[in-house]
């Protein structure tokens, strides 16, 4: 499995629509980020000129309010990067799937044992599951009223077989069908189908820690 | 310029033979007359070329009608099924192409490529 192509299997080769997704770069991150920076900078300028200002405590109090929103900003930014970059891996879900090459119609075996019982806070299941990857166009209007179409690319589940496991019963093993009709696993410039063997919490108005390990689907 | 291509409508497996010809309908000034055999994928709003197989060189030179075109292009022994979903396809293309000055001219037809046998 790849860094930047974690949802590939070793030995398979990102197509063009990974690629480009990969090449994306996250804005919206990386400037809250440098409006931290930016403000962080006048919090520094308002205490260090506090002494020459017309009012030292109004200086003072400033430069707090810039330090604050500095704080937040950036942390807001680490919280976005983590969230669309490096989604966190529940690296205590400890999955396994065997074979992973493995052709439509052919069974795959999921082994799961969790780490750390006690970080599971909800429903844990063990599956199996393909993604659609599909490029969509997007329109959006900016405060001018200017339209714009951009391609996106969206993600829908098109196969999903969840199965309850126990958290406190040790290692378990749940063998999963690959549809014999279904998609097979597939690296495209405009769509992609990708499949996985994921164990994950289920939690309500919180995400789902989950890990994952990619099984090639030959057709 | 108006290109037709004539190809045995059936499905066809990884590493077949496609066996066809393009036929000029009306004629034209053109450079070269070449068939291709792509591997495409679409969704509702995007198309897009993945793979594609250069056929051989048909013609050289302006295309005068009648006159047809006899040309085979094998199907990669690696080829991926045609397939579709509710969001996209996979699909393969025939692509007779006149190389012209300006907008080229093109014929395409539809190739059904099917899984392997198991």
């Amino acid at each position: 499995m790849s860094g930047r192509f974690p949802n590939l299997p070793p030995g398979h080769t990102p197509g063009p629509q990974s690629r480009r997704v990969a090449r994306g770069r996250p804005w919206g991150p990386i400037l809250l980020f440098l409006f931290g920076l930016g403000a962080a900078g006048g919090a520094v300028a308002l205490w260090a000129g506090r002494n020459t200002a017309k009012s030292k405590s109004g200086s003072e109090v400033g430069a707090a309010v810039f330090l604050g929103v500095a704080v937040l900003l950036v942390l807001l930014a680490l919280w976005l990067w983590r969230r669309l970059v490096h989604p966190r891996v529940a690296r205590w879900l400890d999955v396994r799937a065997d074979p992973v090459e493995l052709r439509r119609g052919d069974a795959v075996r999921a082994a799961l044992r969790v780490i750390d019982p006690a970080r599971v806070d909800g429903n844990l299941q063990l599956g199996l599951v393909c993604t659609a990857f599909h490029d969509v166009k997007v329109q959006s209007t900016d405060a001018q009223g200017h339209r714009s179409e951009h391609r996106s690319t969206q993600r829908a589940e098109v196969v999903t077989d969840w199965r309850d496991v126990d958290a406190a019963a040790g290692e378990q093993t749940i063998e999963f069908q690959v549809p014999s009709d279904g998609a097979f696993s597939y690296e495209g410039d405009t769509i992609s189908w990708v499949w996985r063997v994921s164990a994950r919490v289920q939690r309500e108005h919180r995400s789902d820690p989950h890990n994952d390990v990619p099984v090639w689907v030959a057709p | 310029m108006k290109l037709a291509l004539v190809v045995e409508d059936r499905p066809y497996a990884a590493g077949e033979w496609i066996r066809g010809r393009v036929e000029v309908q009306e004629g034209g000034h053109s450079r070269r007359l070449t068939v291709s055999l792509l591997q495409r994928d679409r969704t509702t709003d995007y198309k897009g070329v993945v793979r594609r197989i250069d056929g051989p060189e048909l013609h050289q030179g302006d295309l005068e009608p009648p006159a047809s075109f006899d040309f085979s292009v094998q199907v990669p022994e690696d080829a991926a099924p045609s397939y579709s979903d509710g969001y996209g396809e996979i699909y393969w293309e025939l692509d007779a192409k006149s190389d012209e000055r300006g907008m080229d001219t093109h014929a395409r037809s539809v190739i059904r490529v099917t899984p392997p046998q198991r």
